[in-house]
């Protein structure tokens, strides 16, 4: 009996400690800091710009509602996500843009996926922004957001569900009008499998 | 007339087996813990996957994240340094416990969502490690596992843990030496038999 309470009591130091270091060392990380009480994986902004109804999950708003006259109804996919509440862009769409010089002026792009991914290649002129790493960006990307029409975020694809908490962060933190986050599902797997220019 | 002690119980007593799992447990720990503080965020986002834990309120998870690589670090540490062994080996029988079967489940629900055959399945679980092949990874957690259950077991102290207060100096002694000089014991009548293991309890006590 008196091995198992030491036993706890020697297991709770070490978690005791364990905990205490380790906060410790978060405060102090300048890279990959968690903030303890924020919740990353929330889809839906909570704070959205004045004017703009902010949608919810349950909710979801239509593309076709969007505010962006420069959208037009085939950049963006009809059917609302059931998966979250932005409104996507496809491929098609997407590609568009890219070829179109004039409107690649006013769009920009925002890689969300990890920095040594977005080393070995992205999409031509994308910046990168971690979503859980938003605020440190957050100086660069606003600077490029400046006078952007559309905001095309992407990430890996598949069931990536970076480029979704990134859409969340710019409503939230950089204050993006809704209307002008685009979110490309299809992402960097899509547009290299349609062997579009990469970087 | 006393019981010969088994050849297994000798090898425990001799605290080479222990010293071994101590090493390799120990070892194992820390680069793993180290590994996932190379990279918190991706940690954070693995163990989400998981679903062990509600994403609302995100303190549990996010405490998680920044709390277990340093928890493994430490309890590898105790390992090697042969200190708080038993709570330490404790410690990570939990955390294999909590986390091979939630490894399992993944794999199992995405064999039943994709039809990969099991064998084929590979994801990042975590783990530290990147994608790995999960029937290799559930193999290599059952062995540390294995290891970390005689880490608590094992009754031997030599390499580690000093002999505690509760005991004797010549009981303490007696139990390191009597499995090599089994003879001599014999030819001392006041040494009597070995510690049977309801008295084992006492030598780590302090």
């Amino acid at each position: 009996m008196k091995t198992v309470r030491k036993t706890l009591a020697d297991a709770a130091m070490l978690c005791v400690f364990g905990a205490t270091l380790g906060f410790s060392a978060n405060q102090l990380r300048e890279s990959g800091h968690i903030r303890p009480l924020k919740n990353y994986f929330d889809k839906t902004p909570q704070h959205p710009v004045p004017g703009v109804a902010a949608p919810t999950t349950a909710s979801p708003v239509s593309t076709k509602g969007s505010d962006d006259s420069n959208a037009g109804p085939s950049a963006v996919t009809d059917a609302a996500h059931p998966d979250h509440p932005y409104q996507e862009i496809s491929f098609e769409a997407v590609a568009a843009l890219f070829d179109d010089p004039v409107q690649l002026d006013q769009v920009v792009f925002i890689d969300a996926r990890r920095e040594d991914v977005y080393a070995q290649g992205h999409i031509p002129g994308a910046i990168r922004c971690y979503p859980y790493e938003a605020e440190r960006s957050m100086e660069k990307v606003m600077a490029d957001l400046e006078g952007a029409d559309k905001v095309i975020v992407y990430c890996g694809g598949g069931d990536c569900e970076d480029s979704i908490f990134l859409c969340r962060e710019l409503i939230d933190q950089f204050e993006v009008p809704y209307s002008r986050v685009f979110l490309y599902a299809g992402g960097w797997k899509e547009w290299t499998k349609n062997n579009m220019p990469v970087e | 007339m006393n019981e010969k002690p088994s050849t297994l119980r000798r090898l425990d007593e001799s605290g080479v087996p222990l010293l071994l799992a101590r090493l390799v447990l120990g070892g194992v720990f820390i680069f793993l813990g180290a590994k996932k503080l190379g990279d918190p965020v991706e940690f954070l986002k693995q163990i989400r996957m998981f679903h062990l834990l509600p994403e609302e309120p995100p303190v549990f998870l996010n405490s998680v994240a920044i709390i277990l690589p340093w928890l493994e670090i430490f309890t590898g540490s105790a390992l090697i340094l042969g200190t708080r062994v038993r709570a330490a080996a404790s410690l990570i029988v939990l955390m294999l416990a909590v986390f091979t079967p939630a490894i399992l489940m993944r794999a199992l629900a995405i064999r039943a969502e994709s039809g990969t055959p099991f064998l084929d399945i590979k994801f990042d679980c975590g783990c530290g490690t990147g994608p790995v092949i999960i029937w290799k990874k559930l193999l290599t957690n059952a062995g540390l596992f294995a290891l970390a259950i005689f880490g608590v077991l094992s009754r031997a102290r030599r390499f580690g843990d000093p002999p505690t207060a509760a005991v004797t100096p010549p009981e303490a002694s007696r139990k390191v030496k009597a499995p090599r000089h089994e003879a001599a014991a014999k030819l001392e009548p006041d040494r009597g038999p070995r510690p049977t293991p309801v008295s084992t309890p006492n030598l780590s006590t302090p």
